[in-house]
C-alpha cells in the first residue's frame, strides 16, 4: 500500500523525527561527556565545567592505562563475565522450567505456586534474614553467594509463564500422542516457539548480573578477590565521599583532589559499561516481541 | 670461685628459662580477623597484605591478621550487619560505628578494656595518663575504655580558608596596601579592600561565571571558618565563659548575616552558592577554583603555593592560606578557634576487640597493639621499617630504591631516600586508622632540617593561629538517650535555620533585628535550650575526666 503524503503528514513526520532525534542527543550526549572526559588532560579536567563535546587539552589515554593495568579491575572483569554466564545460561533454564510448570493447566500446584512465585515479588524477608540464610547455607565468601540466590527471578517465571500460556494447547498435546516426555516437549517443541521471551530473559539476566554490586558487597566481604567490575568501580568512584572524610581520625583530605583519580573514575565508567552497550543492540529486536509474546492476552 | 661460676651458671640457666618462657608464650600463632575501612589505601587489601611493617609487627608477636575490608561506600551497612547478625570479626574498627560503645559492651558485643590496660597495655595506660584530653576522649563516663585508639600526635588542619594572592599583587602592581596596614588581610575592611579587587580582576578578564567568595550551600561554615571573626567558633563552640554555645543561634551570628548580605549584594559572594548542595565544603566548584575563577575558597593544605597554576595555558595562581576577618566594628578582637583537627584521640577511630575473641586472645592482641604505642612502634607504624629492622632486605623497599630503610638507624628521622620514593607509595607502611600513636615525622624531620616551608605546616600555623579553646571536642561521649535527642533536636533546628540564613543573606527574607530575634526565638521553641543543656553536661564531665 502506497501512503498518501498530506501536510499534516509531513508536519507530524518532521516533528516526530525531530523530538526523536532531541531525545537522541539527550541520551547520547552524557555517554559522550564521559567519553571525552576520559581522554582529557586531568588538570583541564578539575577546573572544567558543563558538557564536554572534545578533549580538554591534549587527548591522553593514561587514565585507561592506569585502569587497565590495575589487577583488580581485570580480575573484576573475569569474575563478572562468570557469573553473567552462569547466572544466564542456568538462569534462563531454570527459569524457563519454572515457567513451563506453572503454566501447566493440568498441574494441579500450578495455581499455588504462582501465587507463592507472585508473593516473592512483593514481600522478601529483609537484609538480615536473607543473610543468615546465606550463611547458613555455607556461601559467606564464596561465588555461590553470587551465583545461587540469583538464579530464580520471579519477575522472569511469571513472564516465561505467559509466553507459555499464549502457545496453543495442540502443540503439547500432539507432541505427546506421538509419545514425547515433558523434556522433549519443553525443549525441542515449545522453548523454541517462545525465542523472542527466552532471549528476552537471557539479556535481562546478562544485564542485571552486569550491573550487580550489592549481593557482593553483603556476601563476600573477607573475598575480594570474588569480587565483580561493578562493586570494584562502585569502590572507585565513591572515594570522594565526605562521610569518610570526617570519620577519620586525621581528617586528611588530600587524596580528595588526586587529579589522576578524578579521570581514572571516567575511565572506569567507560570500560564498565562500554561491553553492555556494545551486546545490547544485538538483542534489541528481540525486546519488544519477546515481552509482548509474553504479556499481551488474546 | 667455684661459687661465681655456679652463680654465674644459674643466672644464665635462669635468663635462658625465662627467655624460652617467653617464647612460648607466642608459641602458638593465632588468627585475628579485622573489619577495617581502607578509602585512604588504593589497593587496601594488597597493601595491607604486602606491608613490611604490619609483618613485622605480626612476626614479632606470633600472630596473623586477616583482613575483611568492606567496599567503600557500605562501611556502615557492613558495620550494621555484622552487628545485627552477630557475624563480628575478632578485631572492629569502629571508624563507622554509630552504636554507643558502652551499649555494645553490656550487649556483650566487645569487651571493655579498662581490666587489662594496667597489666596488659601498659604503654598505653601510660601515654593516656600522660595526654588527659586523649584519656578524657576515650573513656566514656562510666570510666570504661573499649578502643585502643589511632592517636594524632600533632594534628595538622589539612584545610581552611585560602586565597588568591596573585591576584592582589596583579591588581596593584604588586604594592597590595591593606586598609589594617598588615601584610595579611585580616579585618572586615581588609576583607572588602581584597574582594573589591578579584571582582574587578575577574571582570576585567571577561568572566561571566565567577566567585570572589565561595560560602557552602547552607550559608556559612559550620566548621567556624569566617564565622570565628565575628566571634562565633563554629556550629558547636564553647564561649569565653566556658559555656557551650550554639553558633548559629548567638547574637553575634546577626552581625554575620549583615555582612553576608551586603557581600552578596556587591556580587562579592558566589551568586550560585545556595545552588550548590552536593559540593564538598572542602572542594567547592572545581570549575572555578581550578578554573582560576575563584578568590576566597575553603581549600586544602595541597592548594597552597602555585600548585595550582597551569603555566602552559598561562594561568599562574598563587595560593595562600587565610584566617577570618575580624568584626572590629563590633568589638571582636581576634577570630575565635576553628573546629577541624583540633582533637587527637576519638572514640570512634581505633580498633575494639569482640567477644569473638576469647581471653587468650584478647590478651595477645592487646599486648599486640601496646607495642604501637612505644616509641619504637610509634616510629615503624608510621613510618615503616629501619635498616636494622631488615627493610634492607626487603623487595617492598629495594624495589624502589629505599637501602636504608624508612628512617635513620636509632633515630626517628625520616630518609631523604623515603622522600625521594613517596610517589611509590611509601607513606602507606602504617594506616591512620591502625591503633597506636599516629606521627607525622617527615614534617618533624623537614622541622629538624630546616628544609623549606612545608605546606602541612604552613597551612596549620596559619589556620590555627588563634589557638584551639574554646573548640567544642566533638569526641565527647553521651549516653544512648542523650545522643538520640541531640541529634533529633539538631536536625529540627537545622531544618528550620538552614534555609532562614540562606534566605536571610540572599535578601529573600527581610533581616531586621526583628526578624533576627523571631529566627532565635524559633531555634528556642525546637529545642534549643535542652539541646544545650545536654551538651553543657557532657562537656562537663568531659572536663572532669580530663582533670582528675
Amino acid at each position: 500500500m502506497i501512503e498518501r503524503t498530506t501536510k499534516s503528514r509531513v508536519v507530524f513526520c518532521v516533528f516526530n523525527y525531530g523530538l526523536l532525534i532531541v531525545f537522541g542527543f539527550l541520551c547520547v550526549i552524557p555517554l559522550w561527556h564521559v567519553l571525552m572526559a576520559s581522554v582529557s588532560d586531568p588538570r583541564l579536567l578539575m577546573g572544567s565545567a558543563g558538557i564536554i563535546f572534545a578533549p580538554l587539552g591534549r587527548a591522553t589515554l593514561d587514565g585507561y592505562g592506569i585502569v587497565l593495568s590495575n589487577s583488580a579491575v581485570l580480575l573484576g572483569y573475569g569474575n563478572t563475565l562468570l557469573y553473567v554466564v552462569a547466572n544466564a545460561a542456568a538462569g534462563t533454564l531454570l527459569t524457563a522450567i519454572a515457567g513451563f510448570l506453572v503454566s501447566r493447566k493440568n498441574f494441579r500446584l500450578a495455581k499455588p505456586l504462582t501465587a507463592f512465585i507472585m508473593f516473592t515479588m512483593i514481600f522478601n524477608g529483609g537484609l538480615i534474614p536473607t543473610y543468615m540464610v546465606i550463611r547458613g547455607l555455607g556461601f559467606i565468601n564464596t561465588r555461590w553467594a553470587i551465583i545461587v540466590p540469583a538464579l530464580m527471578n520471579a519477575y522472569y517465571v511469571i513472564v516465561m509463564k505467559s509466553a507459555f500460556e499464549q502457545l496453543p494447547a495442540a502443540y503439547e498435546e500432539s507432541a505427546k500422542l506421538d509419545g514425547a516426555g515433558s523434556a522433549r516437549i519443553l525443549f525441542q517443541i515449545l522453548l523454541p516457539l517462545i525465542k523472542p521471551t527466552v532471549v528476552v530473559v537471557f539479556m535481562f539476566a546478562v544485564i542485571g548480573q552486569w550491573n550487580s554490586w550489592y549481593p557482593a558487597s553483603i556476601y563476600l566481604p573477607r573475598a575480594r578477590e570474588k569480587w565483580p567490575l561493578q562493586l570494584i568501580m562502585r569502590s572507585l568512584l565513591i572515594q570522594n565521599d565526605v562521610s569518610k572524610l570526617l570519620t577519620t581520625s586525621s581528617g586528611d583530605a588530600n587524596h580528595v583532589i588526586n587529579m589522576t583519580g578524578n579521570l581514572v573514575k571516567y575511565c572506569v565508567t567507560v570500560v564498565g559499561t562500554l561491553p553492555i552497550l556494545i551486546a545490547y543492540p544485538f538483542a534489541q529486536r528481540y525486546f519488544v516481541t519477546g515481552i509482548t509474546l509474553g504479556g499481551v492476552k488474546g | 670461685m667455684k661459687k661465681i661460676i655456679s652463680v654465674f651458671l644459674a643466672v644464665i640457666l635462669l635468663l635462658g628459662t625465662l627467655q624460652t618462657a617467653a617464647l612460648a608464650e607466642y608459641d602458638k600463632k593465632l588468627t585475628y580477623t579485622v573489619f577495617q575501612q581502607g578509602d585512604d589505601v588504593p589497593d587496601p587489601e594488597n597493601q595491607y597484605r604486602n606491608s613490611a611493617m604490619i609483618h613485622y609487627w605480626q612476626d614479632m608477636f606470633n600472630i596473623e591478621l586477616d583482613w575483611q575490608i568492606p567496599p567503600q561506600g557500605s562501611e556502615s551497612e557492613q558495620m550494621n550487619l555484622m552487628l545485627g547478625t552477630g557475624d563480628y570479626t575478632d578485631i572492629m574498627d569502629m571508624g563507622f560505628n554509630t552504636e554507643n560503645l558502652g551499649t555494645l559492651c553490656d550487649d556483650g558485643t566487645i569487651w571493655d578494656l579498662t581490666p587489662y590496660l594496667d597489666e596488659y597495655m601498659p604503654n598505653y595506660s601510660a601515654w593516656l595518663d600522660a595526654n588527659p584530653d586523649v584519656k578524657s576522649a576515650l573513656f566514656d563516663d562510666s570510666g570504661r575504655i573499649y578502643l585502643a585508639g589511632s592517636i594524632q600526635e600533632h594534628p595538622k588542619q589539612w584545610g581552611g580558608l585560602v586565597y588568591r594572592r596573585d591576584i592582589l599583587e596583579t591588581m596593584t602592581g604588586g604594592n597590595v596596601a591593606f586598609p589594617s596596614r598588615n601584610a595579611e588581610p585580616t579585618t572586615i575592611a581588609d576583607w572588602e579592600y581584597m574582594l573589591d579587587l578579584m571582582t574587578q580582576y575577574f571582570k576585567a578578564a571577561g568572566m561571566n561565571d565567577y566567585a570572589g567568595l565561595i560560602i557552602p550551600a547552607i550559608g556559612y561554615f559550620s566548621t567556624g571558618e569566617l564565622i570565628s571573626g565575628f566571634g562565633i567558633g563554629g556550629a558547636d563552640f564553647v564561649n569565653a565563659e566556658g559555656q557551650v554555645a550554639y553558633g548559629i543561634a548567638e547574637d553575634n551570628f546577626y552581625n554575620y548575616l549583615v555582612k553576608m548580605k551586603e557581600w552578596y549584594e556587591k556580587g562579592y559572594i558566589y551568586g550560585d552558592f545556595a545552588s550548590r548542595s552536593q559540593d564538598l565544603f572542602y572542594l567547592p566548584n572545581t570549575a572555578l577554583t581550578y578554573g582560576g575563577a575563584a578568590g576566597i575558597w575553603f581549600g586544602l593544605v595541597q592548594q597552597l603555593g602555585d600548585t595550582m597554576s597551569l603555566p602552559e595555558y598561562g594561568l599562574m595562581m598563587e595560593v595562600e592560606p587565610l584566617v577570618a576577618p575580624i568584626d572590629t566594628d563590633h568589638g571582636i578582637e581576634a577570630p575565635a578557634p576553628v573546629y577541624l583537627a583540633a582533637n587527637r584521640g576519638s572514640n570512634n577511630a581505633g580498633w575494639a576487640i569482640s567477644t569473638a575473641c576469647d581471653e587468650e586472645k584478647l590478651i595477645r592482641i592487646l599486648t599486640a597493639i601496646d607495642w604501637l604505642y612505644t616509641a619504637e612502634g610509634a616510629a615503624t607504624r608510621s613510618m615503616g621499617l629501619s635498616e636494622e629492622q631488615g627493610a634492607a632486605e626487603l623487595a617492598e623497599y629495594t624495589d624502589k630504591g629505599i637501602t636504608h630503610g624508612a628512617r635513620k638507624n636509632g633515630t626517628i628521622e625520616w630518609t631523604d631516600e623515603m622522600d625521594a620514593a613517596k610517589d611509590l607509595g611509601t607513606y602507606e607502611f602504617g594506616q591512620n586508622r591502625l591503633p597506636g600513636i599516629v606521627v607525622d615525622y617527615k614534617t618533624r624531620t623537614c622541622e629538624l632540617n630546616e628544609q623549606g616551608v612545608d605546606p602541612n605546616v604552613w597551612g596549620d600555623e596559619v589556620w590555627t593561629s588563634c589557638g584551639r579553646e574554646g573548640v567544642f571536642p566533638y569526641t565527647i561521649s553521651y549516653t544512648a538517650e542523650e545522643q538520640e535527642t541531640i541529634n533529633r533536636i539538631n536536625t529540627n533546628m537545622q531544618d528550620y535555620a538552614h534555609p532562614m540564613i540562606v534566605n536571610f543573606i540572599m535578601g529573600r527574607t527581610e533581616l531586621t533585628e526583628d526578624a533576627f530575634k523571631a529566627y532565635q526565638q524559633k531555634l528556642h521553641d525546637l529545642g534549643l535550650d535542652e539541646y544545650l543543656s545536654l551538651r553543657q553536661a557532657a562537656y562537663d564531665r568531659y572536663t572532669a575526666r580530663a582533670a582528675d
